[in-house]
């Protein structure tokens, strides 16, 4: 079914076709459809530019290559900090660090010091850097680059603050768990590094059934009190430690801590389950402070 | 309808034309001889297909300045112009009474009344008997009144039909004479 309107053809004058013939009326609608369809594509652009420059200044986020430069700048002035030959302090009240090359390392890094230079500026404009000063000072130096760091310096403690935590658990939580030994100790707090270095082993027992409960996940680090640098871990694998964890406890200092973080334990009808976060403070007995002293 | 037997035409008068054509794509006015060439016969087109000649003049110029802007997408595939531009109209067409929320008019001559008219029929009051038509052309679907009026009522070829309505010759020829089909047994029905 169709809704046309039906009629009988009117008869058709060529005359009366032809007199509505006009070039121009329809050159005319073309110059208007033509400009209509040009300032629809004229406001189409500007629309489209200006969302792209908003984009780009407010939605977009810090260029990732500038950002990575950063972090590689943050790391490099920090390993200057080291004491070597080549370095010299100005200014001890301030804590400033002068980043020294010799001619043989500029040679060899020529374009890495244009580089930081780049990035130095980078920096100044950012106000991470307070000053860059660049001079003379040696003859085998030929050049010092002075660099104002407290900023960056700080910043970075400030990222790493939050590093250090202890979640440990209460006497009471750990009676319903597995007891813990260290060393052959049982929750210890502390441990002789003589000892811990004899046996450095990690067990979990269920002592009324004499079962032992496998260790499956967790970490040790080597670490101070409130330290904020984080340090390598160690992942806790068979109860015992890695050699490069026992390598680390030989070295340790005075303030040394063993961190167990997040220990997990795989219990029978439970599943893994946390047994939380240990400190246990390495003592130093005669043998390494002979060694340290 | 003498025009429609300009549809077919010389391959020298069709490349003229496809000359004419790339010259009016930078210049509009260089459209005039086509614009004088084919005037009447899409004003016929339309007029067909619409109540009066004010509302067919108006579209008429519409397809036309149309065309002009779209003529960069022409492809030339052998075909007459023509065809392109009945094509345009064909589209126009429905574009307007789709925007009016009307639907569009059926012209019916007088002649194509043969068409249905069998040696045995006695209808003499003309009247009666289009009114019959009208009733009969009412249940085909849009697709085939077009199909019907662009082969009877404006004598086209099946080729050209093709054209306007993007099928192929053959296709055409098979989807008119269903539709024909079907209205003779509409009209026998209705009889």
């Amino acid at each position: 079914m169709n809704d046309y309107k039906y009629q009988k053809k009117p008869n058709e004058s060529e005359e009366v076709m032809n007199s509505f013939k006009d070039f121009n009326q329809v050159l005319d609608k073309h110059k208007a459809i033509s400009s209509s369809y040009k300032a629809i594509w004229r406001w189409a652009i500007i629309a489209a530019s200006g969302i792209g420059i908003i984009t780009f200044v407010f939605v977009l986020p810090e260029d990732p290559k500038e950002k990575k430069s950063n972090t590689t700048e943050v790391l490099t002035l920090e390993a200057k900090i080291e004491p070597t030959s080549n370095r010299e302090i100005i200014n001890k009240e301030e804590p400033r660090v002068v980043l020294v090359k010799n001619e043989k390392s500029l040679e060899k890094e020529s374009s890495k010091t244009t580089l930081t230079q780049k990035k130095a500026t980078s920096y100044s404009k950012k106000g991470l850097l307070d000053k860059i000063n660049v001079s003379s000072v040696d003859g085998n130096l030929s050049e010092i680059v002075k660099t104002d760091t407290l900023a960056l310096l700080k910043s970075r403690e400030e990222s790493l603050e939050a590093w250090f935590t202890l979640n440990e658990k209460t006497p009471e939580e750990r009676i319903k768990l597995p007891t813990l030994y260290i060393s052959n100790f049982k929750w210890p707090n502390s441990i002789v590094k003589t000892q811990l270095v004899n046996s450095p082993t990690i067990n979990a027992i269920y002592t009324r059934v004499g079962r032992k409960i496998p260790i499956v996940g967790g970490e040790v680090y080597i670490t101070e009190l409130n330290s904020k640098v984080k340090p390598t871990g160690y992942k806790l694998r068979d109860g015992k430690f890695s050699p490069e964890l026992i390598r680390e406890i030989h070295k340790s200092g005075k303030n040394a801590l063993l961190l167990f973080k997040d220990i997990k334990l795989l219990i029978p009808g439970r599943g893994a389950v946390s047994v939380g976060d240990l400190q246990v403070r390495i003592q130093i007995d005669n043998k390494y402070k002979k060694r340290i002293n | 309808m003498k025009e429609q037997n300009k549809y077919h035409q010389s391959e020298t008068e069709i490349k003229k034309e496809e000359k004419i054509l790339r010259k009016a794509i930078n210049t509009p006015s260089a459209f005039a001889p086509i614009y004088e060439k084919y005037y009447l016969g899409v004003f016929k087109f339309v007029l067909q297909r619409v109540e009066s000649e004010q509302i067919a003049s108006e579209i008429v110029s519409d397809v036309f300045a149309k065309a002009i802007f779209n003529l960069k997408k022409y492809k030339f595939k052998g075909f007459p112009f023509s065809a392109w531009l009945y094509r345009v109209a064909y589209n126009e067409i429905a574009t307007k009474f789709r925007r009016a929320k009307r639907d569009r008019t059926v012209n019916i001559p007088n002649e194509s009344w043969n068409m249905f008219q069998n040696e045995e029929d006695e209808f003499e009051d003309n009247s009666l008997s289009i009114n019959i038509m009208k009733a009969c052309l009412k249940q085909l679907k849009p697709h085939e009144i077009e199909l019907i009026e662009m082969r009877y009522f404006e004598e086209r070829a099946f080729k050209e039909i093709g054209e306007i309505i993007e099928l192929t010759t053959e296709n055409a020829r098979v989807k008119t004479h269903r539709a024909l089909k079907k209205l003779q047994k509409i009209f026998k029905t209705v009889k």
